[in-house]
């Protein structure tokens, strides 16, 4: 009779290696994905700062080209004006008029300059931490949040008793 | 034998060890390009903006200083000729200022002595230097 008590032990035992198995695995892939996430960052702050000067060298000197005409023209506009008014025969209104509009043109010009500094085009791994904060990567990890790294090895436990509940409280039960 | 599976446990176990490192460096690549692109959109953007109002500023001011000097070019008067040299002098100035080079060692300190010969200038043409006042006070803009 024992050995047909024991035919179910051995799988259960079977069943407690494949586990154990699986947990080191999984805790493995967590590890391996917080070094390539931890890698990751290295990354973006040292590609960030070799590429930055550039980028701004290559900025600078659009942004200026871009400038160039329209502050030539404010700047002939109000030589116009001062002299205008400097003639009693003359009126200023109307170049004082225009000298606005192109004020405002160059305002609006300076704004969209601005505007894009504020909001850059999203980048891979922004799109990455959004989907992260969707919880769209819904492993057993649980959400891969940077800040929670240090207590993904712990959530991962906790997932794997989750979902082995049953059978580790069968094995507990065999085991009385 | 015994030499061979020990070299094979060797080499799982070394990469085992190195895959820590492998996984590292891997994700190192993939960050440094994503930075190398983020890096260059900031830096651009940024750089732009720097660019852009640097050269509407020296551009005002050299358009200020050419208009004037075919103003005053007829005129005679010895008051009239002070101000026509005053106004080269700035145009000149500006022509030899390679501002559009972000590289340019002497940027800020060519764009000290370019101020200051403008507000030299307003002074001789006896107008005022601040020319956004009108524009902020007749169109009454509150943000």
């Amino acid at each position: 009779m024992s050995w047909v008590t024991a035919v179910p032990r051995c799988d259960d035992v079977f069943d407690e290696d494949l586990d154990e198995l699986s947990v080191q695995n999984k805790e493995w892939t967590c590890n391996m994905e917080r070094r390539t996430k931890d890698g990751f960052r290295d990354g973006i702050d040292a590609g960030k700062e070799a590429s930055l000067q550039q980028g701004f060298n290559l900025g600078y000197r659009e942004g200026a080209a871009k400038m160039k005409a329209i502050g030539q023209f404010k700047g002939i506009i109000s030589a116009v004006r001062c002299w205008c008014q400097s003639q009693p025969s003359m009126r200023s209104d109307p170049i004082t008029q225009l000298l606005q509009k192109v004020e405002k043109h160059e305002e609006s010009l300076f704004e969209a300059m601005r505007k894009a500094q504020e909001m850059p085009p999203p980048g891979v791994s922004e799109l990455v931490g959004d989907m992260d904060d969707l919880a769209v990567d819904q492993s057993y990890c649980g959400g891969s949040d940077y800040s929670r790294i240090d207590q993904d090895g712990e959530s991962c436990r906790k997932a794997w008793l989750m979902t082995n509940r049953h059978q580790i409280s069968a094995v507990l039960q065999s085991g009385h | 034998m015994a030499g061979i599976s020990r070299s094979v446990t060797d080499d799982l176990f070394d990469s085992i060890i190195m895959a820590d490192d492998r996984f590292h460096v891997d994700g190192y690549h993939k960050g440094f390009e994503e930075g190398m692109q983020q890096g260059f959109i900031e830096g651009r953007n940024h750089g732009m903006l720097h660019g852009a109002k640097l050269s509407a500023e020296v551009s005002f001011y050299h358009g200020f200083a050419l208009t004037w000097k075919c103003l005053l070019q007829n005129t005679e008067d010895v008051k009239a000729r002070k101000r026509l040299k005053a106004v080269e002098t700035l145009d000149a100035m500006i022509q030899t200022f390679p501002y559009e080079d972000p590289q340019y060692e002497n940027l800020q300190e060519n764009m000290e002595r370019v101020r200051a010969k403008f507000r030299q200038v307003c002074s001789l043409l006896s107008v005022t230097a601040d020319f956004r006042e009108y524009v902020s006070g007749s169109e009454g803009m509150s943000f």
